[in-house]
């Protein structure tokens, strides 16, 4: 993700503008007050656990509903101007919610797809025809979806939502019921569609994936805003320092980095491990200098902060749950809670 | 593409995807194949060997009653073969096919082991033989009974379009036969169009391409287009057989209307009438979220009341009612045709119930619309009669 994510501009207009949304469902709060934008080329991934509000707030950015509050705002011309909502042609949106005509073949069902995108009847055949190609499924392109695996139908679905090339799509829950090699293969073709200008907000569950993937993160719980940031942006919310793993071929006693100075806290977390805690940045060269003259190392590595366990440390603070000490809290400015 | 372009797209996506060609050509030949048969089993019953019923006869001199055939496929026996109440016993226990007693030109009996199926054919050749006795009885010759009994005879001399003709009847009958067929047929494609969309989860993400009016008006012009060419191939394998059974009866039919102006109205109304109502069936299906649970299925009968109308009106044409329904947009469709054949129209007739009906197509096909677009995007309820109605009236 890095190329292109460097090459991310934090500076590019906004594309969408979200704010302070609403939306009730008789007495359910669905979304409460959300307040976000995506700018030009970015990836951004939508989390929250289930119920957090989600797909009712992607609904609303595709016009599926309206806000009973608060305003959606698109820019997608040169001029600026605002719309309340994007062109068919603009728009790639997988829902959640999906399904495909059983009875009939994926490569009709894509091009008739591309159709209703916008595309001419010739360009969303050949495009139906890339996609099945780019997805693996050229040589079944024209049997029943009926006839496909589960994973293939949802390749089909998801090659619905963007073989139009949009300028903005919309996947909500993109690699669920995919096997860790479709995942991959999605990942990269999210991947491929940024570089070739298509702006992406998914939503996923799968955060190592969505780690490897996005360029910022919005974490949403109970339908509010809970925490936003590129991912070293959060870890630096969340993170309390820098974790060095270190194995030994011997008994890894602690005693021998106990008074160090780089050192803030130092256990033995097995029989051969020792778990060092240093400030985020401090330097490195005297503590490793120390380790490698006072213990026979066998592997070392830096320990970092995953989203995954940021996620659920920001869930459980919202929710009033999990570990409520200095640990469960984030430390960095702009930290929402 | 432009809001037509879409419309169009979505009708060519459903044209394509429930027409079936060759399951049409196999249901056509089935059809067929089926005709054939039944009528050529119809053949053989008629001219089959019938079994012949023996029935003892007692009083038959009481009204001049000869032990003999009755009718075709009853033989009166003699007494001789025993007394009455051996008789009685015998057709009791079923030894005997029947015991007829006739008492006097009123009344007689039939003693039978269970009620038989040459009873009806028995009773009116006996009642003849009673009319016969009682006019002997009374002086009265046959002769003169059959010319006082004799129906008198009206012909009939009308200037050129003045009225209606056997093959005005037999048109209007067609008309009304093929709207009723097409809206069938029409009916279950709607329905199955819309309701296995729904529940194959496809409405969000095409919902998200295009307006719901031009789905909904795309989804009627497609699934109308399928049960157009579904009841014209019905149609013609039924002309098909009627032509096969004319030729081998060898008789012969020929259909002659008088005023083959009204030929493109007679299309005209009906395929309106489709219009209106696919687009009721439409937004109808669209609230459904299981077929097989849902109480709204009584509402999918609505669209035949006026083609049963039409046909309660098919001897009352040019009634004031018949009149009123006429341009009624809601039955207009279907009893406009009917007087346009076999009742004077006025001249405002046809501009006004065209106008009417097109008015009430393009206020019910906005409402569809709108409860489409809602009803689609809703799963796991169904919405109330009550709440349609608000959606169907929001801006």
């Amino acid at each position: 993700m890095s190329q292109a994510r460097t090459r991310r501009p934090s500076g590019e207009p906004p594309l969408l503008v979200v704010e302070d949304v609403h939306k009730e469902y008789g007495a359910v709060r669905a979304v409460a007050g959300v307040s976000i934008d995506v700018r030009d080329g970015e990836i951004v991934a939508l989390l929250g656990p289930n119920g957090a509000g989600k797909t009712t707030l992607i609904r609303m950015l595709v016009g599926l509903t309206r806000p009973d509050r608060g305003k959606v705002a698109y820019y997608i011309d040169a001029e600026g101007r605002e719309r309340s909502s994007l062109p068919a042609p603009a728009l790639g949106y997988l829902p959640e919610e999906r399904g495909l005509y059983q009875d009939v073949s994926a490569a009709r069902t894509l091009a008739y797809f591309g159709r209703l995108r916008g595309l001419s009847r010739v360009d969303a055949v050949r495009a139906a025809s890339e996609w099945l190609e780019r997805l693996s499924l050229a040589d079944r392109g024209n049997e029943p979806l009926k006839a496909l695996s589960k994973g293939n139908q949802q390749k089909v679905q998801f090659a619905s939502a963007v073989l139009h090339r949009p300028r903005f799509a919309i996947l909500d829950e993109p690699f669920s019921g995919l096997d860790p090699l479709n995942q991959d293969l999605f990942v990269r073709t999210i991947r491929e569609l940024r570089e070739t200008g298509t702006t992406v907000l998914l939503s996923a569950h799968q955060m190592q994936l969505v780690e490897r993937l996005a360029d910022r993160v919005i974490l949403l719980s109970r339908g509010r805003e809970v925490l936003r940031g590129t991912i070293p942006e959060l870890r630096r919310q969340w993170s309390v320092g820098r974790r060095l793993v270190v194995r030994v071929a011997s008994d890894a006693d602690p005693a021998g980095l106990a008074g160090h100075p780089t050192v803030k806290h130092v256990d033995r977390t097995a029989p051969d491990e020792l778990t060092v805690l240093t400030d985020e940045d401090a330097p490195l060269g005297d503590l490793l200098v120390a380790i490698g003259s006072r213990y026979d190392v066998t592997s070392l590595h830096a320990d970092q902060l995953t989203l995954h366990d940021i996620y659920v440390r920001s869930v459980e603070a919202s929710l009033g749950t999990g570990d409520s000490s200095a640990d469960a809290a984030p430390n960095g400015p702009g930290a929402t809670r | 593409m432009t809001a037509w372009h879409m419309t169009w797209e979505v009708a060519r996506w459903e044209f394509r995807r429930f027409l079936k060609p060759k399951q049409l050509l196999i249901s056509m030949v089935t059809m067929l194949v089926t005709g054939s048969v039944t009528f050529g089993i119809a053949r053989v019953i008629g001219r089959g060997r019938v079994n012949v019923a023996n029935v003892a006869l007692v009083g038959g001199d009481r009204i001049g009653l000869a032990a003999d055939t009755l009718g075709k496929r009853v033989v009166l026996q003699p007494r001789t073969l025993g007394s009455e109440a051996a008789l009685r016993d015998s057709a009791q226990r079923g030894d005997l096919d029947g015991l007829l007693v006739v008492h006097d030109a009123g009344r007689a009996e039939l003693i039978v082991r269970r009620d038989p199926p040459w009873r009806m054919e028995l009773e009116q050749a006996l009642n003849g033989v009673a009319v016969r006795h009682r006019l002997a009885e009374s002086g009265l010759e046959a002769g003169a009974l059959q010319r006082l009994a004799a129906p008198m005879s009206v012909e009939l001399t009308a200037a050129p379009g003045g009225g209606p003709g056997r093959g005005e009847r037999l048109l209007t009958g067609a008309v009304l036969t093929l709207s009723l067929l097409g809206l069938t047929i029409g009916m279950g494609f709607i329905f199955a169009g819309i309701t296995g969309e729904k529940q194959q989860r496809v409405t969000e993400q095409v919902i998200s391409a295009i307006k719901p009016q031009q789905w909904i008006d795309g989804k009627i012009l497609g699934l109308a287009g399928v049960a157009l060419v579904n009841t014209l191939v019905t149609a013609v394998t039924f002309g098909g057989l009627f032509a096969t059974f004319m030729l081998a009866t060898g008789r012969s039919f020929t259909l002659t209307v008088d005023q083959p102006w009204l030929i493109p109205l007679l299309v005209l109304f009906p395929l309106l009438g489709f219009a209106l109502w696919f687009a009721f069936l439409s937004a109808v299906a669209a609230t459904i979220d299981d077929p097989h649970t849902s109480t709204k299925g009584s509402l999918l009968m609505i669209p035949l009341i006026p083609v049963a109308v039409a046909g309660l009106l098919f001897t009352r044409a040019d009634t004031t009612i018949a009149q009123f329904f006429g341009v009624f947009p809601l039955t207009s469709s279907s009893v406009l045709p009917l007087r346009l054949l076999l009742a004077e129209v006025a001249p405002w007739e046809v501009p006004l119930a065209l106008a009417l009906l097109a008015g009430v197509i393009w206020v019910l096909r906005r409402a569809a619309g709108k409860i489409f677009a809602l009803g689609m995007l809703m799963y796991g309820k169904e919405p109330t009669i009550r709440e349609m109605w608000r959606w169907a009236r929001e801006e």
